[in-house]
C-alpha cells in the first residue's frame, strides 16, 4: 500500500516544466523530482499548498491512494 | 566537509598500511622465529607479554620451536588476531565513506555493529581457543606429563564483551538516527 503521486501528469496538462514549477514552488528541482518520482517520504502542507495553487488543482488531483507497491497510475 | 575527507584519506592510508603489512610480519615472525629480527618484531609489535602456563610464564622468543610447535603457535596468533584484522577490513570501509561525506550512513551503522561482533567472537571463541593453543604449543616439547592446554575466561575477556556491548548500541543509535535523517531529507 502506498501514496502515489501524479505530478507529472498534472504539469503535462498545465503544459509546464518541472524547473518552472519549482522556481515557483520555491524548492530545488531536485527535491521536486524526488516527489514526482515517488521516492518522497512526506510533504509538508506548506509545498502541497502552493503546488496546487501554482498547478489550479486538489491535492486529489496529485495524489492518489493505490493497494500495491508502485507510486505510479498507469 | 573536506577537512574530515582529509582526515579521513590520512587515517586510511595507516589503516590500508596496517592491513597490508599485518600478514607479512605475522608470517614473517613465526617462519623466522628464531632469528633476532623476527623475536624483535614477535616481542614489539605481535604479543603483549608472556605465555601463562601452570607451571610458569614463559616467552614466546625463549621457546625452542619445532616445526609442528611453530605452526601450533602460527596458528594460535591466526585465531587471536583474525577478529582484531576483520575489525582493521571494517574501519577501513568506515573510513572510506567518511572520506566520501557519507558520515551517518547506514552502512557506517552496520559496519559498527560488526565491529561489536567481532568483539565478541573475540571475548567467546578467539582469545580462549587461542591462548590454550598456544599453551600447547609452548609446551609442546615438555617432558610427558608437562604438557598442557589450557581454555579460560578472564578481566580481558569481560573488557571484550563490554566494549561488544558498547559498539552495538552505538550503531543501533545510528541505524535509528540515519533513518531519521533519511525521513527529512526526503521530505518535500
Amino acid at each position: 500500500m502506498s501514496i502515489g503521486v501524479n505530478l507529472d501528469v498534472m504539469l503535462a496538462k498545465r503544459k509546464m516544466k518541472l524547473q518552472d514549477l519549482a522556481a515557483l514552488v520555491d524548492i530545488t528541482p531536485q527535491n521536486l523530482s524526488v516527489l514526482k518520482a515517488g521516492r518522497a517520504k512526506a510533504i509538508r502542507f506548506s509545498t502541497l499548498e502552493a503546488i496546487c495553487k501554482h498547478l489550479s488543482c486538489q491535492p486529489g488531483d496529485i495524489l492518489f491512494f493505490t493497494e500495491e507497491d508502485t507510486a505510479r497510475r498507469e | 566537509m573536506n577537512k574530515i575527507s582529509r582526515v579521513s584519506g590520512a587515517v586510511l592510508l595507516l589503516l590500508d598500511a596496517a592491513f597490508y603489512t599485518f600478514p607479512i610480519l605475522l608470517v614473517f615472525s613465526w617462519a623466522c622465529i628464531e632469528t633476532a629480527c623476527a623475536k624483535k618484531v614477535m616481542d614489539c609489535l605481535l604479543y603483549a607479554g608472556p605465555v601463562c602456563t601452570p607451571d610458569a610464564l614463559i616467552g614466546l622468543t625463549k621457546v625452542r620451536w619445532t616445526p609442528f610447535t611453530q605452526f601450533l603457535g602460527f596458528c594460535s596468533s591466526v585465531l587471536a588476531w583474525a577478529p582484531a584484522y576483520g575489525g582493521l577490513h571494517y574501519l577501513r570501509r568506515i573510513f572510506a565513506h567518511y572520506k566520501e561525506g557519507a558520515i551517518f550512513s547506514s552502512e557506517n551503522a552496520l559496519c559498527y555493529s560488526r565491529l561489536g561482533q567481532l568483539f565478541l567472537l573475540n571475548a567467546f571463541i578467539a582469545l580462549p581457543l587461542s591462548d590454550g593453543l598456544m599453551v600447547a604449543a609452548v609446551t609442546f616439547s615438555n617432558p610427558v606429563g608437562q604438557r598442557y592446554v589450557c581454555i579460560g575466561a578472564s578481566t580481558a575477556n569481560l573488557f571484550q564483551c563490554l566494549c561488544a556491548g558498547i559498539f552495538m548500541v552505538v550503531s543501533w543509535v545510528m541505524l535509528e538516527a540515519s533513518k531519521l535523517a533519511e525521513e527529512q531529507q526526503l521530505t518535500i
